[in-house]
């Protein structure tokens, strides 16, 4: 039996090298891009490529992009959804891999997690390695799920999962909202090791520890106001 | 014997109990269908206006309190009051960023655009 993978791109003026991204994800896949109200050429630059193309009128923020791209998915039948980052940092390579983790382990979601193997642990920035030990502590905290990694956007998840996450969470704090979900809907997870390509464009356009702060209010807002 | 009680206001009571009035007035416009928020704004206003008329009202309250002056007691009223009031309203607020969300939502996945070919997945 073969399963309809989705591919979920949420992107924000990544017009610069969103075509690259997607071209790298071959065509075995159903690639789903969520235009957050780009300014930039990013609709132009997919246009002639073969992927779902959802644009949201208002800028929202990437969890409210991955949460419109996982009820897509839903609708079109998806069995397995991949969260992709738009800005290149995810190798492509490491999509099948998760995939045979998640069947093979026969868990609903497979985490990525930059701090299981010595080399992509190095490839991580000083400041950005403290910054995820800090939101790592925060997220076990909070969710009662202690983790070796913190906010990675490279996750595996099947149907299951898909169905019982619902992110209310708009923006970059959907990453902690994730694992709540996971933990209240008992759903089963591994974590598995991944490379992150920091290159000198995502860094540029990666979060700083100011938006570490908002996160972590973000969270708290979201867990206790809502 | 019947003494007479003479209740006079000065130009300033009265300016700022028309002010209240008006604020009244405007919250009762304003918080359509909301009854809570019309009393809890009417209820502010006429303690206002209760307090403005009578400014021993809040000096014998607050002796009787037990938070020194009236000045005292009407500030901590009214930094209650503020708090309450902007954390109804944020909520409301979270409220609304929840139904334009799902608005946006579900207008992105209604006008997707297909790819030209469609891709066979098989893992």
């Amino acid at each position: 039996m073969t399963d309809k993978v989705f591919i979920l791109i949420p992107s924000f003026n990544e017009g610069k090298v969103i075509r690259q991204t997607i071209r790298s994800l071959g065509d075995q896949y159903h690639i789903v891009l969520i235009d957050d109200a780009s300014t930039d050429e990013t609709a132009n630059a997919v246009r002639d490529l073969p992927v779902y193309y959802l644009r949201h009128d208002i800028n929202l923020g990437q969890g409210a992009a991955l949460q419109t791209g996982m009820d897509f998915a839903l609708q079109q039948g998806a069995d397995i959804v991949v969260h992709f980052d738009a800005d290149g940092q995810h190798n492509p390579a490491d999509i099948d891999q998760f995939i045979h983790v998640l069947k093979t382990q026969k868990v609903d979601v497979v985490l990525g997690s930059r701090f299981m193997r010595e080399d992509d642990l190095q490839a991580i920035p000083r400041l950005r390695r403290l910054l995820l030990r800090v939101a790592r502590l925060v997220n076990g905290l909070l969710t009662g799920l202690w983790l070796s990694d913190a906010h990675n956007g490279f996750r595996v998840m099947n149907r299951q999962a898909l169905r019982a996450i619902q992110l209310k969470e708009n923006r970059m704090a959907h990453a902690t909202e994730i694992l709540m979900h996971i933990r209240r809907k008992k759903l089963h997870f591994i974590e598995h090791p991944t490379h992150i390509i920091y290159s000198e464009y995502s860094q540029v356009k990666g979060q700083r520890w100011q938006g570490a702060i908002d996160i972590l209010i973000d969270v708290f807002i979201n867990k206790y106001f809502r | 014997m019947t003494a007479d009680i003479q209740f006079t206001l000065t130009p300033i009571q009265l300016l700022l109990s028309a002010l209240l009035l008006v604020v009244a007035v405007a919250s009762l416009r304003l918080f359509r269908n909301r009854l809570l928020y019309r009393l809890f704004f009417i209820g502010i206003v006429f303690t206002g206006i209760l307090f403005v008329a009578v400014p021993i009202l809040p000096v014998y309250l607050a002796t009787k309190l037990g938070v020194g002056r009236g000045v005292d007691l009407v500030f901590y009223l009214l930094f209650t009051g503020f708090l309450l009031l902007i954390a109804v309203l944020y909520r409301r607020l979270l409220q609304h960023d929840t139904m334009l969300t799902q608005i946006i939502r579900q207008n992105a996945i209604k006008h997707h655009r297909s790819p030209g070919t469609v891709k066979k997945t098989e893992v």
